[in-house]
């Protein structure tokens, strides 16, 4: 279980968060759910991923999985957290612009070798981009790019996705092959998945919403 | 579940470094360890050189001393000698670890050279506390009724013998042939009555200008060649640890006693040449301290340049403590290249030292001291320390 608990930014205005059905609440996420969280701009949602993800500790109030709290784990805890029980499709994506594909893959494979490079390759098919596997990161579209993140964050152990706008790029057909995917994927591994975009995604059926 | 693999992580850490910094940073690392070991290996060095001077296994130096004869003095001698009570003062000052008086034959001797040289002499004999003469040879002992007198005598004055010798007619001798010439000693009372002895050198000394005999022999001659009681001391030897301490010379000054000058000398010589050799070790530690800090800017501005990489893959789930531990390891073999070239440098200079400088350099090995050795493995373990601390304080930054 994920749970938030009465979680407020720092930076944040106490009116800001006086109609958040998540900020300043105290939240379940269970495994096995389907959560979608409808964000307006500004009203936090990459906040509240990288909150989730422990990459940002400038908040009150505490967040914990399992019987661990993320709020204060050391860096090392938290990779170990990262390795098995969460992964994240970030907004801006955080692949290595450097590295080609088949690299910025097989970087994560090799702390968290879930799926068989077969298997990641046919993730990679899936999405329409296994065309790109030699190549840089830096010279694939925004589009792509935010497939291949996808992929990489599908192709490791995780009990709770979290995605941040994770279709902003995509078009319709490919945003459904990438859901379809993901549920695919999150199902398999009996796991959470917490989709947070600016409007609802007529596509997802959640089995609950919340509006931050 | 299989170990994560390094190679990903080297390969985007390199495929961000300037080579021409990596090695400079390598060669100013070599250039500290090689300075600092030659720095003590030559310290070394000149210890065992200027160790050769010392007579003593623990370090401490011999040193007689007499009183020094001013217009006032002269002529008394009493005055001019050291009585028992000015003996145990000496042995109670906390810088002189032991004091005996080196006594003085009181009756006429003379040594010839058993008549076959033709040469007679008037002479003196002195003798010394067996534990001041360091190692004698076994025959250097006499009881009464002996066949033979054995003698010590200076090196110096052996070397002034052969310088003099020519001029007088005499045979030059080389220590060998010295210690084979029959010689005689020859005893007078105050009456003028003598008794002759047979005598034969047994061996020389560095440290003490005199004619020694032993023990035994003095005391009997003494008694039995002179009336007086009172023996008379104008020397006495002293054993100090540091004959440049600053309290055993103003005390030597005060008391108006007057020392061995060359010993003296030899002592400021070293002093300067310890300092010399500080100032060597304190710019070879400097150096090496300069070099280490060097290739530790060197690693931080690696890391700084990778740094979004290496938030990145802290993000994606590699610990820093994992990182660590891999750069660590990825850094090692070039460490070991480093100080094994440093100590090849070292073997280097001493194998020249030792061939350019043979005069002085017959006892020096060939090959690095022990010292030098633990040293590089000393050196080794703080580089691989201070490499490691850098590491862990700019990984854990980072993954902040």
């Amino acid at each position: 279980m994920l749970q938030i608990q009465s979680l407020i930014p720092t930076y944040f205005d106490e009116n800001k968060v006086r109609n958040s059905e998540i900020w300043n609440q105290a939240v379940h996420f269970q495994k096995n759910q389907q959560v979608e969280i409808v964000a307006p701009s500004g009203s936090g949602k990459t906040s509240l991923i990288h909150f989730l993800y422990g990459m940002r500790h400038d908040y009150k109030g505490k967040i914990l999985i399992g019987q661990q709290t993320i709020t204060d784990a050391g860096v090392d805890e938290l990779a170990l957290i990262r390795q098995s029980k969460l992964s994240v499709v970030f907004q801006d994506l955080r692949l290595f612009p450097q590295l080609t594909i088949e690299d910025n893959l097989l970087l994560q494979n090799n702390i968290t070798p879930f799926l068989s490079i077969e298997q990641i390759k046919e993730l990679l098919n899936r999405l329409g981009v296994i065309s790109k596997w030699n190549q840089l990161a830096r010279y694939c579209s925004y589009g792509e790019q935010q497939r291949i993140a996808i992929v990489r964050a599908l192709s490791k152990p995780f009990d709770f996705l979290l995605l941040d706008e994770p279709f902003s790029h995509l078009d319709e057909n490919n945003s459904l092959l990438a859901l379809d995917l993901i549920r695919e994927q999150v199902k398999a591994r009996n796991a959470a998945l917490i989709l947070a975009d600016l409007n609802k995604n007529h596509a997802f059926q959640p089995d609950v919403i919340y509006h931050l | 579940m299989s170990k994560p693999s390094f190679k990903y992580i080297q390969k985007l850490l390199i495929a961000n470094t300037n080579k021409s910094s990596k090695w400079l940073s390598y060669f100013g690392l070599w250039v500290g360890v090689s300075l600092v070991l030659i720095s003590l290996q030559f310290y070394i060095n000149l210890q065992v050189i200027l160790g050769e001077q010392k007579p003593d296994a623990e370090g401490n130096e011999f040193i007689s001393i007499s009183k020094i004869i001013s217009n006032n003095t002269m002529g008394n001698v009493e005055a001019n000698s050291f009585l028992q009570k000015d003996i145990t003062e000496l042995e109670a000052q906390p810088f002189i670890i032991s004091a005996a008086p080196l006594v003085a034959n009181q009756f006429r001797v003379q040594l010839s050279a058993a008549g076959r040289l033709g040469f007679r002499t008037d002479f003196f004999i002195e003798s010394l506390d067996a534990k001041f003469l360091g190692t004698t040879p076994p025959t250097f002992k006499w009881q009464e009724g002996d066949a033979e007198l054995p003698l010590i005598i200076s090196n110096t004055f052996l070397e002034l013998f052969n310088v003099f010798a020519p001029s007088y007619g005499l045979p030059q001798f080389s220590k060998e042939t010295l210690f084979n010439i029959p010689l005689n000693v020859i005893c007078y009372d105050a009456l003028g009555r003598s008794q002759v002895f047979n005598a034969r050198i047994v061996g020389t000394t560095d440290r003490i200008n005199s004619v020694l005999v032993p023990e035994s022999f003095l005391n009997w001659a003494n008694q039995t060649f002179t009336t007086t009681d009172q023996l008379m001391t104008s020397r006495v030897y002293l054993e100090v640890n540091d004959l440049n301490n600053i309290d055993f010379v103003s005390f030597l000054e005060k008391k108006g006693y007057s020392i061995q000058n060359d010993k003296v000398q030899f002592g400021k010589v070293k002093q300067i040449l310890n300092g010399v050799l500080g100032s060597i070790g304190a710019i070879g530690i400097f150096t090496l301290l300069l070099s280490i800090m060097l290739f530790r800017f060197y690693l931080q501005w690696m890391l700084a340049k990778n740094q979004d990489s290496l938030k990145l893959l802290t993000t994606i789930g590699y610990s820093p403590a994992w990182m660590v531990q891999k750069l660590d390891k990825a850094f090692l073999p070039a460490f070991v290249l480093v100080v094994i070239f440093a100590g090849i440098a070292t073997v280097i200079f001493q194998f020249i030292f030792v061939k350019t400088i043979p005069l002085i350099s017959h006892d020096l090995s060939h090959f690095i001291s022990l010292w030098t050795i633990s040293s590089t493995v000393l050196i080794f373990i703080a580089i691989l320390l201070a490499n490691h601390r850098t590491l862990k304080k700019v990984l854990y930054e980072y993954s902040r």
